[in-house]
């Protein structure tokens, strides 16, 4: 009941947003130019644009504070614990970069997302996981370095 | 029939053995390039110009478009088997394609995505041996009306895929279409919604949102499930195509065929235009369109044979005009020059040999990306069957490595888990991430239309409606828009007549 209860305000405040940023595109929009020299000007669509996310965000929102919006799924707080830490961990791994390098640290990255993922951590898995840590950086390395050209973030050991 | 007559001794030229090595190489460096995300056809062609022109210039051009193509067949596999599209075009084959491969069907929506591809690059060299000079002199009097007229039929559609709440499906459309007007202005230049920042300039790149959107959100949402490391057993018949299924969907083939070649021919569509469109008709003109979305096989057929017909297609502005029509296109016309070659109307007459024998070695390479992926299906469809814990990081490693490569900027990194997180939030919420996705690849060509055609007839509407093809995209949009509401409405009159007088 608590899962329902809070995707119903998550689906309310959704639709908030919605309205608020279709404000916020409709201001700007204002003063980009709605028409300029007998032809529509970099305002135009995003007007059109923004009242289209002002009136459906505040249609939803509606349909949600009289219940006639109805959703089937619900909030698992397992999943969006984990998707957060992952997308973490993904962040730290890019500010990490510039120092550790891109390679090195997508081994520490690998290791860590599959720690988050998995629940019933045994020895063999950690094993397979440190593996294929391991070997990603070398793959990494060989595909979009050696044989695509993509100048990898380097860190300060020149890796 | 004189141009089949070439076509074919073109084949037989393209059986020489360095332009067999050169395709092949082509085709095998495309299908790694469709299958890592974020990559795309036009960097695997741009990453290979230096090494192709060392070779002699048919076989440079053989190996060029053979990556090409051959992305078109690599995109699908990481839209099936991960969600993930692989490339911008293969977005329409993540929405059946995945639900198959997660009821534990990859094999059955592999198969089916090497048929179609298969299909859909035969009619397409066919059609381009045969009506290139034709069509594309008639591509030319594509205008900016008829490509407004073209875009508004296409986001009509929207409605057919909006899913059970049109009202949310519209809302994604209007984000996605804002989410693209992000950047610099494409006709008057002032930045727009770029909050100062240098690396939105050139707006947000359609593939990374698309990655993050259908890609990472669908990682994030499994996560609910069980992710310890357990193995699932399968059978080796599971993992195969069905031919059921690809004799059920053979007019599939035709159809997404057809209007993959014609929306792909024209230049600044794109085939990832095109197979929306597909998809979106096919869904439309099924008995079933609520299986849509929910693993029908026909999803995957009408966008994969869409999209490799419209990887043809798009040669066709290039050869006959000298026009690039796409990314990739204009990277080939540059594979073209550097080997000593001028596209255009002359190059048909002046170097026959060429042409037909590039030809050939398209149908080359075609057949030998069916044996390549069907040999290959069984091991990528059982890559499904990995644990979570250890599937999932490899994925999220490469995903992150593949965005970065697009542009070189880890801010497109984090617009990708921004777009994963929205992805996440909307499936959660009911809003259809496809209108989005719609509106993001669509919104802009069709500002750029309207615009243009404006400014061309200095503000004068009647420039939609004075022009025969725009005339007649714009009666069947408004057929599509108002046909099934006039017939909704007659049949409860009907009903409703019937009920009163039962002798009726």
């Amino acid at each position: 009941m608590v899962a329902s209860m809070s995707i119903k305000l998550l689906d309310k405040l959704f639709s908030l947003l919605t309205v608020v940023l279709g404000i916020y595109i409709l201001f700007k929009a204002m003063e980009y130019g709605y028409w300029v020299r007998n032809a529509p000007g970099p305002g135009f669509f995003p007007i059109i644009a923004s009242l289209g996310m002002i009136v459906l965000g505040a249609i939803n929102l509606l349909r949600g504070l009289t219940g006639k919006e109805v959703i089937e799924n619900e909030l698992d707080l397992k999943s969006i614990v984990k998707s957060l830490m992952i997308v973490a961990i993904v962040i730290a791994f890019l500010l990490a970069a510039p120092y550790l390098g891109m390679l090195i640290g997508s081994a520490i990255m690998v290791f860590l997302i599959g720690l988050v993922i998995e629940e019933g951590k045994t020895a063999k898995f950690v094993v397979k996981l440190g593996v294929i840590s391991c070997i990603f950086p070398l793959v990494a390395y060989f595909l979009f370095s050696r044989y695509l050209n993509v100048p990898l973030i380097q860190g300060i050991w020149g890796i | 029939m004189e141009s089949f007559s070439l076509l074919a001794e073109g084949i037989v030229n393209a059986t020489a053995w360095h332009l067999l090595l050169a395709t092949l190489l082509g085709v095998v460096i495309g299908l790694i390039v469709g299958v890592l995300p974020g990559l795309g056809p036009s960097a695997g062609v741009a990453i290979m110009l230096p090494v192709a022109v060392g070779f002699d210039g048919t076989a440079a051009i053989a190996c060029l478009g053979g990556i090409y193509y051959g992305a078109m067949f690599g995109g699908s596999v990481t839209s099936i088997l991960l969600g993930i599209p692989g490339d911008a075009p293969a977005v329409m084959t993540v929405i059946d394609g995945h639900a198959l491969a997660k009821k534990g069907e990859a094999g059955r929506a592999l198969g089916m995505s090497v048929c179609a591809s298969f299909v859909g690059g035969v009619v397409g060299i066919l059609l381009l041996a045969s009506l290139s000079s034709t069509i594309a002199s008639v591509a030319l009097e594509f205008g900016p009306s008829e490509m407004t007229a073209l875009m508004l039929f296409a986001l009509s559609l929207v409605s057919v895929l909006s899913g059970r709440n049109m009202f949310k499906g519209f809302a994604a459309l209007f984000i996605g279409a804002w989410v693209g007007m992000i950047g610099l202005d494409p006709i008057g230049g002032p930045p727009r919604y770029t909050f100062g920042l240098m690396e939105l300039f050139e707006g947000i790149d359609f593939t990374i949102v698309a990655v993050g959107l259908f890609g990472l959100s669908e990682m994030f949402i499994s996560l609910a499930g069980k992710t310890t490391g357990e193995t699932i057993s399968y059978t080796f018949k599971s993992l195969m195509p069905s031919w059921k299924d690809i004799w059920a969907c053979k007019w599939i083939f035709a159809f997404g065929s057809l209007v993959g070649f014609f929306v792909g021919v024209l230049p600044g569509v794109g085939a990832t235009a095109a197979t929306m469109l597909c998809y979106a008709l096919t869904k439309k003109m099924s008995r079933h369109p609520e299986r849509f979305g929910q693993g029908e096989v026909r999803g995957v057929a009408a966008p994969e044979s869409a999209n490799n017909s419209a990887s043809y297609a798009s040669m066709i502005p290039l050869f006959s005009l000298g026009i690039p029509g796409s990314a990739t296109t204009a990277v080939l016309l540059g594979g073209l020059l550097m080997v000593g070659l001028q596209p255009g109307p002359l190059l048909f007459a002046n170097n026959p040999d060429f042409v037909w024998t590039v030809f050939g070695t398209f149908w080359t390479g075609n057949l030998m990306l069916v044996f390549l992926t069907i040999a290959l299906i069984p091991v990528l469809a059982s890559i499904i069957f990995l644990p979570k814990s250890l599937l999932y990081p490899v994925v999220i490693g490469i995903v992150v490595f593949g965005v970065y490569s697009i542009n070189y900027l880890t801010t497109d990194v984090v617009i990708a888990l921004i777009a994963g997180v929205i992805g996440y939030v909307l499936i959660k919420l009911d809003y259809p991430p496809v209108p989005l996705i719609l509106g993001l690849v669509l919104g802009p060509l069709l500002e750029k239309g309207i615009r243009r055609a404006l400014i061309i007839s200095q503000g004068g509407v009647d420039t939609f409606f004075n022009r025969p093809i725009s005339l007649s995209l714009m009666i069947l949009t408004g057929l599509v828009i108002f046909l099934p509401l006039l017939i909704s409405k007659a049949k409860k009159i009907i009903k409703k007549d019937s009920r009163a007088n039962p002798a009726i």
